[in-house]
């Protein structure tokens, strides 16, 4: 691969220029790639924390009822504790949460930071503050900034399932990976019959080569003689996106690993979106992604709804941990971050759902113990209104700083190693102090 | 009619460069003198650059519509709103009207020179002051200064008519422009461009353009894969399953369908694409593009009048599923069991669009409201509530309305929400309907229903919809949406709002390319309205601004990177145009005719192809949104899909007589014919000097054909592709002299079968044998062109 040259390029073609306004004000620098990958796993429309990461049981909220109903959800006997100070609601009838926090021991690698006021309860707006740390428009979601500072030269540094995934400002591009078998022909593009590794080429190697290094000639002079900044970007994004082609067939040989080895296989839905995120981390394809499920605007029938989906939901967690572990021997090496765009209200409304609150939960699970887990940071009191957190004791405090999603960005930030990058600078969160989350127990 | 030249151009080579004004420029004031008049800017333009920031600063945090001062005149719009400056300006020339001791009360209150509740503001002593100074005297006087165009794309290179014409082409019909087309446009120029723009908005490809520009807003092709017709089965409607008794079957026969699926499908088609048809009717008749709101009609083919019961109005022409033509739902008969007309209102009332996006029983069409701003009023009112809300300090108990965090959007949302009324079930756990309520009942705690400052009136509360349309339809904001939606359509880029961070190091740059923006479409939208709101006038306006024809600039300071950050198209063709694209240039799809690999036609996103999501494309059922940049995947489709068409392509060419061929007619060099791919570049290892002319100007002819560039054959990027072919030809020859490749094509790229009948050709008319390695060598040619830049986009 030609990445060296990439970064001659970048510096003679001024690419750093080009995007003054819109990415890094400085040329590429070559990348050390990140300690670990990071899947942000998001619960879209709105999750009832309640049900997973706050839990309340019939604690009476402000109106005189249970914030959860017993009957369709779960009580407080329900409430688990493990680690220090983590406690999940053990959900009659739906043993995922049971076997996330406890079973599979995966609890004990997360810690849940709750009261987090989010500032907003529309949906846009609270998955883009989730998401970036900043309510502003045109905001970069983490991921995208992750993979700006640990991998924008790979040809697939940020893959998106969905959610809030704007790359708005960071000077890498989405992708999608979608259906496995159809990957073949674009990993094998030269080939007649992409499936056959024995298949006759369409160019001999020698001129497909060839081909690339004349259409690579005449994209450099195009690039250096353009001056629109809009042309020049998207002449780079082409040119970015070209790089590491050849890389692609890598991802072949993991996804083919997971097929063979995993009970499961790439299995469905939101675990084989995991999974074909894991064999692009292990192929050095990308850095970061996006997991997401949908279904939790839960206006109508909250537990109904909400709960079984959050089991599925929780369940395709266990199975991409299991395949990093089992198959991909990546236990330590990827960073998990749950959030949702906002929770609901700690009353049902007249259709036993519940509506749209600011107050919200998020998790971080991080197996290789820097981020130490079994822990609960923050608080809210029993009808879901957040309770200020002291900084230096991390503990409920109302004299305390009132945490929102800035906070805790500002910590992913530093804590991932990408609060220098010029990209991450460029799009400052919204939160003065900062707090280390991997402090208070 | 359009005038491109208002761009202040200069014609250079393939594209011009805009000379004339300047950024700078709108920072100064009027002056007689000469070098000054060139700089001299209208109110409007002094108010945007030098007195905006000031009143959003100073004044717009009381003075809003939630705001402390909200009750006063001087109530103020915030720059996430179409047409922001233009209704602020206006209440400014209101307010600073009133004096006191012969100076303004604009000035006087924010100084605290007379009684101001909100207090001292603005120094008397400050820039600010200076500013809001300024503009009281501009105000008082007649406008001198005309508003500049053009002025803000200095140094810009835009296309010229020929190369305009042809991405207009691609993009609205889905074609290259013909060799009359061409030869018109050398002969006439702009007015030629213009006559050719209107002529192929008339072609099916654009109205196809129409849809998709509107369909990925809409999203109502959900409908194609999920049926609503039981949606249906409450209302007067005649029978919506009509389709699976012996009505059906003679409906087979006569619109010529093989089978009961495919009858389905095409009702379903019919119901899922109406409000795209609608737009699409009003479009192809030149109608007045309100009514896409507020017609009193809607649109049904043969089938889906069936499935309404429908009263038509016009009356088919053939017998095509795909003819759409005008008509009414039947009557509904009310409570009192009287019958009453559907109250139309374009595409708000039909069942698609009533359906895709529902209202609930706790949201009460709220959603409905907030895609109503969106979709048809540039409005997008989630962009209002960023600022932060602290729920958890709301006490109020209707919040909606008595808190602050709440009503700022609420107030705007409630009373649209209001109007759709007729369609909800009130009270009702699954109030989601498209069924018209013909007594509708309403939410009392809720703002009441209505638009702007207008209230919907009680007796008016079932005719609610057509009520909004008629008045949002002489709303300003209405053309801009029209603007917004086309360039979106155009481009692949939304609108600009302006930026609101005033200590952003590139506010004013960003503020500059913001209003750069603002102004041209205000302009358009301007003549949108003056054109009978004909949407082809949008269209044609956008085509020749320099959004559209930027090609390439001076060298720009790093304000102008900013403030130009939007001008010329950089814009990745969709899966479906690069679809149209390869058919148009190469006369073959990419894929077999059943098993497209791009998309199905003509649906286009139903049974999308194998590679539309990858290719960053919708299917609106799990993926919605486009991906308009590249990333690796999609580098690779392309990849493959240079690698396969280039294959085909070449075998079908040489097949076809050379009169037909697309890619390699015949060449005359001094006197004599040549076919391209008999040349050879070299013999016994010496050069062919008339092989080299005929494959260098088969190159050039190449460079335009397929990349719409224009080369001389001296150009060196003819030498770089000849270079090209050289090397892969000289590599070929002395692999096969020592057996290491085959003298013929590969397989995949051999023409056995008649391309269009699919029987099996005599060996003598196989295209097979590359004994020459001249195939091959063309191969690597269109390989490289077909995955270029240019080619990719558009």
């Amino acid at each position: 691969m030609e990445r060296r040259e990439f970064m001659k390029l970048c510096s003679v073609a001024g690419l750093g220029v080009v995007s003054a306004s819109l990415t890094d004000s400085q040329p590429v620098q070559a990348q050390a790639g990140p300690d670990q990958y990071l899947m942000t796993i998001n619960f879209s429309g709105g999750l009832d924390t309640t049900i997973l990461m706050d839990p309340k049981g019939e604690t009476i909220n402000d109106d005189g009822y249970p914030v959860n109903d017993p009957l369709t959800s779960f009580g407080v006997d329900n409430i688990r504790s493990i680690g220090s100070s983590l406690t999940y609601p053990d959900i009659p009838g739906f043993a995922s949460n049971r076997t996330f926090f406890e079973d599979e021991g995966l609890g004990s690698y997360c810690t849940i930071l709750r009261g987090v006021d989010q500032q907003t309860n529309g949906h846009d707006s609270g998955q883009r503050n989730q998401w970036s740390g900043r309510l502003a428009a045109n905001s970069p979601c983490f991921a995208a900034l992750f993979a700006a500072a640990h991998g924008s030269t790979l040809p697939m540094a940020f893959v998106t399932n969905g959610g809030y995934d704007s790359t708005f400002g960071a000077p890498v591009a989405k992708t999608r990976l979608g259906n496995a078998d159809q990957l073949f022909p674009l990993i094998y593009p030269n080939r007649t019959n992409p499936d056959d590794d024995q298949s006759g080429l369409y160019h001999t190697q020698e001129t497909f080569k060839r081909i690339l290094a004349t259409r690579q000639a005449r994209l450099d002079n195009m690039i250096q003689t353009q001056n629109l900044p809009l042309i020049k970007r998207a002449m780079s994004l082409l040119y970015t996106s070209r790089l590491g082609m050849e890389e692609l067939k890598k991802i072949d040989e993991y996804i083919q690993l997971i097929e063979q080895n995993d009970p499961n296989g790439l299995g469905q839905g939101l675990a084989r979106q995991g999974k074909l995120l894991l064999a692009a981390f292990k192929a050095g394809l990308a850095v970061a992604g996006t997991v997401s499920g949908g279904g939790y605007d839960t206006h109508g029938q909250n537990d109904a709804n909400a709960i079984p989906r959050a089991a599925s939901q929780m369940d395709a967690v266990v199975e991409i941990f299991r395949c990093a572990v089992d198959v991909l021997d990546m236990a330590e090496e990827v960073l998990y971050v749950f959030g949702s765009d906002f929770a609901r209200t700690p009353m049902y409304n007249g259709n036993a759902g519940r509506d749209h609150w600011s107050t919200t939960s998020c998790m971080i699970m991080d197996p290789s113990g820097a981020v130490p887990g079994g822990r609960a940071i923050g608080a809210t009191d029993g009808t879901l209104r957040p309770i200020n957190l002291n900084p230096s004791t991390m503990q409920p405090d109302v004299t305390g700083v009132r945490v929102t999603p800035g906070h805790w960005h500002k910590w992913l930030r530093k804590h991932t190693g990408i609060e220098g990058s010029e990209t991450t600078k460029l799009f400052p969160v919204e939160a003065s102090e900062a707090i280390d989350f991997t402090q208070g127990t | 009619m359009a005038n491109p030249s208002k761009w202040k151009l200069r014609t250079i080579a393939a594209g011009m460069i805009v000379m004339l004004g300047g950024l700078a420029a709108l920072g100064s004031g009027c002056s007689s003198d000469d070098a000054a008049v060139a700089e001299c800017e209208s109110t409007r333009q002094y108010f945007a650059v030098n007195v905006w920031q000031v009143v959003a600063s100073k004044c717009f945090a009381c003075h809003n519509v939630q705001g402390i001062a909200k009750d006063t005149s001087y109530v103020l719009k915030g720059g996430s709103e179409p047409g922001f400056l233009e209704h602020n300006l206006k209440v400014i020339r209101e307010v600073a009207s009133f004096e006191q001791d012969g100076q303004s009360q604009w000035l006087l209150k924010p100084t605290l020179s007379i009684h101001h509740d909100g207090g001292a503001v603005v120094d008397k002593e400050s820039d600010e002051y200076k500013a809001m100074l300024g503009l009281v005297v501009r105000l008082k006087n007649d406008e001198v200064c005309e508003e500049k165009q053009g002025g803000a794309f200095t140094g810009v290179e835009v296309a010229g008519p020929e190369v305009t014409l042809r991405k207009a082409t691609l993009i609205l019909g889905s074609r290259l422009p013909s060799a009359e087309e061409i030869q018109r446009v050398k002969e006439g120029g702009w007015a030629a461009v213009e006559q050719i723009l209107d002529e192929v908005m008339t072609e099916p490809a654009f109205l196809d353009w129409v849809k998709r520009t509107y369909g990925d807003a809409f999203q109502t092709d959900l409908y194609l894969e999920t049926d609503i017709t039981d949606f249906l089965d409450d209302g007067p409607y005649a029978n919506p399953f009509w389709y699976m008794g012996a009505e059906g079957k003679t409906m087979m026969d006569k619109l010529d369908l093989v089978s009961e699926g495919e009858l389905q499908s095409f009702v379903q088609m019919a119901l899922a694409r109406e409000p795209l048809e609608l737009i699409s009717y009003v479009v192809q008749n030149d109608r007045s593009f309100k009514e896409i709101i507020n017609a009193d009609y809607s649109v049904f083919s043969q089938l889906s009048a069936k499935t309404y019961g429908a009263e038509m109005i016009d009356e088919f022409e053939g017998n095509s599923p795909w003819e759409f033509v005008a008509g009414r739902y039947p009557k509904y008969t009310n409570a009192q069991g009287d019958e009453a007309d559907f109250p139309h209102a374009g595409v708000l009332t039909t069942p698609a669009f009533l359906s895709r996006w529902p209202t609930t029983a706790t949201n009460t069409n709220r959603a409905r409201s907030r895609v109503f701003m969106l979709f048809f009023l540039g409005l997008d009112i989630l962009k209002t509530a960023e600022q932060p809300v602290d729920q958890s300090s709301i006490t109020a108990i209707n919040p909606q309305r008595d808190d602050p965090n709440c009503s700022v959007c609420h107030t705007v949302v409630d009373p649209i929400a209001g109007c759709f009324q007729a369609f909800h079930v009130f009270e009702d756990a699954n109030a989601q309907t498209v069924i018209w309520q013909t007594d509708p009942e309403w939410y009392q705690e809720m703002w009441p229903p209505g638009f702007g400052e207008h209230n919907l009136p009680v007796s008016q509360a079932n005719y609610g919809l057509s009520w909004l349309a008629n008045l949002a339809a002489e709303d300003d904001r209405f053309a801009l949406g029209a603007v917004y939606n086309a360039y979106r359509g155009l481009t692949g880029r939304e609108a600009l709002v302006a930026p609101d961070d005033f200590d952003d190091p590139n506010y004013e740059a960003m503020f500059q390319s913001f209003l750069n923006q603002a102004d041209v479409f205000r302009q358009v939208a301007d003549k949108f309205k003056a054109g009978d709101h004909n949407f082809k006038v949008i269209v044609k306006e956008l085509v020749l601004s320099p959004y559209f024809r930027g090609l390439n600039s001076v060298k720009l300071s790093e304000q102008q990177l900013v403030a130009l950050g939007e001008v010329g198209l950089g814009h990745l063709l969709t899966p479906v145009q690069l679809h149209h694209k390869l058919k148009s240039v190469l006369g073959i799809q990419w894929g077999g005719t059943q098993n497209p690999n791009l998309t199905h036609e003509p649906r286009d996103v139903s049974d999308t192809g194998q590679f539309q999501l990858f290719y960053g494309g919708v299917d609106f059922v799990d993926v919605n949104n486009r991906i308009v940049e590249p990333n690796g995947i999609m580098a690779a489709v392309a990849e493959r899909m240079a690698i396969q068409m280039a294959c085909t392509a070449v075998g079908q060419d040489f097949y076809r007589s050379p009169e037909d061929r697309h890619l390699f007619p015949t060449l005359e060099i001094d006197g004599s014919t040549y076919d391209p791919k008999n040349l050879e570049p070299e013999s016994g290892g010496l050069a062919v000097p008339q092989a080299e002319v005929g494959i260098k100007e088969t190159i050039v002819y190449l460079h335009e054909h397929i990349l719409g560039e224009k080369l001389a054959v001296g150009d060196e990027e003819v030498q770089r592709t000849y270079d090209l072919f050289l090397e892969t030809w000289r590599e070929g020859k002395d692999k096969m002299a020592v057996d290491e490749l085959s003298s013929n094509l590969p397989g995949p790229c051999q023409i056995t079968q008649d391309p269009l009948t699919g029987e099996d050709l005599p060996e003598e008319e196989q295209v097979a044998d590359d004994s020459s390695y001249t195939g091959r060598a063309w191969m690597a040619v269109l390989t490289y062109l077909l995955s270029d830049y240019q080619f990719l986009y558009e």
